[in-house]
């Protein structure tokens, strides 16, 4: 009897239930799903970013991986190398890198050697790790011999502070 | 207040009863046919209480709602007649309807059971429909007459209608043809006229196979005179159709009686007779055949307070399982969407969470506004990459390597260099060669090192070398 009376009230309100979820979940649902693909879409765009700066971290990787973090000083690779062991050397402003690597300048001025010599000295400061390179050079004749120049350099590296 | 017609049984018990004849038939519904049982016949004077005998036995059928009963009323004690109105819509007759079956009952309505089962539509007139009533008293002493005996029928039909219908399903109707289905019952003789599928009158002569005549003329006379008022009384709108008369009733199968009643009616003119099979059963078979379809004329007087309690169990039943079938809907769908809903979400937040894990390792911030991240992501690296180019250029052709290259073709090819300025794209050179092609291949393999270059030269001088001039730069600026 009880149930009879409550049936009623009691399937009507199911009804207006379903009624007003699905309502709801119509109205909702479009909003949810385009919601759920643009965040798909930026997951897609990030993953493709990282794919892409894998490469550029793998060069960071192996300066990490090198077993001194500071360069031969260029005074040292100069005597190894047969040159005067004093040259000029004038240092430019450091530029900060990543992970607290630091690109180093220099300038580095000969005031009269030996080609060969000059040419071994490159060979080394670029065979040494972490590896000197040279970004400009200019050379002038000096003497009556030849094969003798005045060498002004500028060579970089990269080292990492110690922390 | 609706027609009775939440019959859910598939068996039903027809009963056509008079004083001292009864007849019983088992109806039953399989796979869509009605099957037909006789399942008790009796006459004479015993006949009543062998019926309630019978009824007895029946009772836990009934009762359970496993079957039902259903009884008729009878023509006389009833009133069937198609009332016209010129209204063509079915919704407006509706309303005008009770006050001209008002019109043409005998009794007040308000002591009635009425309805309007049909309907018919005639071109260029309006609505007509048919009236079925029975007064209130007439339907009360012959539902007691029945409980008198133990029997309780879900179902009191309209004798006429039950006979009408049941003689069309049994045997198609034939064109513009007026049939006359003929009942000959223990106490009364039923007529119903009727054409096109649509029964028109029905009538009630006291005559009976109690009355069995033999030899009186009399009564055979006045049955014929009363068959022609009724034949006379049919609309005649569509000419003189074919008449066919078709015997039915536990009269019909005295063929001395059938023969008596054919040879009255000769003087009327081209009646084809013929029979129904099985006639005794035949009304019980109508009755319980009606009760188990949706026949249209089928009627129930047993209606508001006459009403059987199976009725309103069933009504009761089917808007419990109505209102259940809403409750489970409603439940099942208000799940569904809450399901759906809960997933949407569970589905964005696992892709928010994707998301900003990435872009924190991405960026290296400790934490990303939602909605941000590939904006701020972007910015981050292009931060990172700045700090990370040296690394990039670190791995770059060196220029330690040109000009020893530079130095090596030089000394190869005898050369004094006497300036040189070599930057990032740009060489600059002086110097000198003992030949003049010795200045060509210098220049040739510079080129192949990748120099866009101007080779200018002089002509030996005092020192007998070749003063040449290189000016150029790199094809890709290192």
């Amino acid at each position: 009897m009880q149930l009879h009376k409550t049936l009623p009230w009691l399937a009507l309100a199911a009804a207006i239930a379903g009624l007003l979820t699905t309502v709801f979940s119509l109205r909702s649902a479009p909003t949810l799903l385009k919601q759920i693909s643009r965040r798909r879409a930026d997951l897609t765009e990030l993953q493709a970013l990282r794919q892409e700066r894998a490469g550029h971290r793998s060069a960071l990787d192996l300066y990490e991986q090198l077993p001194t973090k500071k360069a031969v000083p260029l005074k040292d690779l100069a005597a190894s190398a047969g040159l005067p062991p004093n040259p000029d050397i004038r240092w430019q402003d450091d530029i900060p890198a990543a992970e607290g690597w630091v690109l180093r300048a220099v300038d580095v001025r000969f005031e009269s050697v030996r080609l060969a010599d000059l040419a071994r000295f490159l060979k080394l400061a670029q065979e040494s790790r972490p590896p000197w390179r040279l970004r400009e050079c200019a050379l002038t004749a000096v003497g009556s011999a030849p094969g003798f120049a005045l060498a002004s350099l500028t060579m970089e590296t990269l080292e990492k502070k110690a922390p | 207040m609706a027609l009775f017609s939440a019959y859910r049984n598939e068996v039903c018990y027809g009963i056509d009863w008079a004083e001292t004849r009864a007849v019983v038939v088992r109806s039953v519904r399989v796979r869509g046919r009605i099957d037909h049982q006789p399942v008790f016949e009796q006459a004479g004077p015993e006949t009543a209480s062998a019926l309630a005998l019978f009824f007895t036995g029946l009772k836990g059928e009934l009762e359970t709602g496993r079957a039902s009963a259903a009884g008729a009323m009878p023509v006389s004690q009833s009133f069937i007649r198609w009332l016209q109105t010129p209204l063509k819509s079915p919704a407006k007759a509706k309303k005008v309807l009770p006050s001209l079956l008002d019109i043409q009952l005998p009794f007040p309505l308000e002591t009635c059971v009425y309805r309007f089962p049909r309907f018919r539509r005639v071109p260029a007139a309006g609505i007509d429909a048919l009236a079925v009533a029975a007064p209130l008293q007439n339907i009360s002493t012959r539902l007691a007459l029945f409980q008198s005996k133990g029997i309780d029928p879900a179902m009191l039909d309209h004798e006429g209608l039950a006979l009408w219908s049941q003689s069309c399903a049994e045997l198609p109707l034939e064109r513009d043809t007026l049939r006359i289905v003929a009942y000959l019952g223990e106490d009364r003789t039923v007529l119903v006229l009727g054409r096109n599928d649509e029964p028109t009158g029905a009538h009630s002569l006291r005559l009976g196979l109690a009355d069995h005549p033999g030899g009186d003329k009399e009564q055979l006379a006045r049955f014929a005179l009363r068959v022609r008022q009724i034949l006379r009384a049919q609309p005649s709108e569509s000419g003189h159709p074919a008449m066919q008369w078709l015997w039915t009733g536990p009269g019909a199968d005295r063929a001395e009686w059938v023969e008596a009643l054919r040879n009255a009616l000769n003087e009327l003119g081209e009646l084809r007779f013929a029979a129904h099979k099985k006639p005794a059963s035949f009304l019980a078979r109508g009755l319980g055949e009606r009760c188990l379809t949706g026949a249209d004329e089928r009627f129930n007087f047993r209606q508001d307070n006459l009403e059987h309690p199976s009725a309103a169990q069933d009504r009761r039943r089917q808007s419990t399982r109505f209102l259940a079938s809403c409750l489970a809907a409603g439940i099942l769908l208000s799940v569904i969407n809450l399901f759906w809903q809960a997933f949407l979400h569970r589905q964005l937040n696992r892709s928010q969470e994707e998301l900003g894990r990435l872009a924190v390792e991405l960026s290296g911030m400790p934490k990303i506004p939602k909605g941000q991240e590939v904006m701020l992501v972007r910015r981050s690296l292009e931060q990172q990459d700045a700090l990370l180019q040296p690394f990039l250029q670190a791995f770059e052709p060196a220029m330690q390597a040109r000009l020893l290259r530079i130095l090596e073709i030089a000394f190869n090819n005898q050369i004094q260099i006497e300036k040189m300025s070599l930057q990032p794209g740009v060489l600059a050179m002086t110097g000198s060669s003992t030949d003049w092609d010795r200045c060509e291949t210098l220049a040739r393999e510079i080129r192949a090192e990748g120099y866009e270059i101007n080779l200018s030269r002089q002509e030996a001088g005092a020192d007998e070398r070749v003063h040449f001039t290189i000016q150029g730069g790199s094809r890709a600026t290192p």
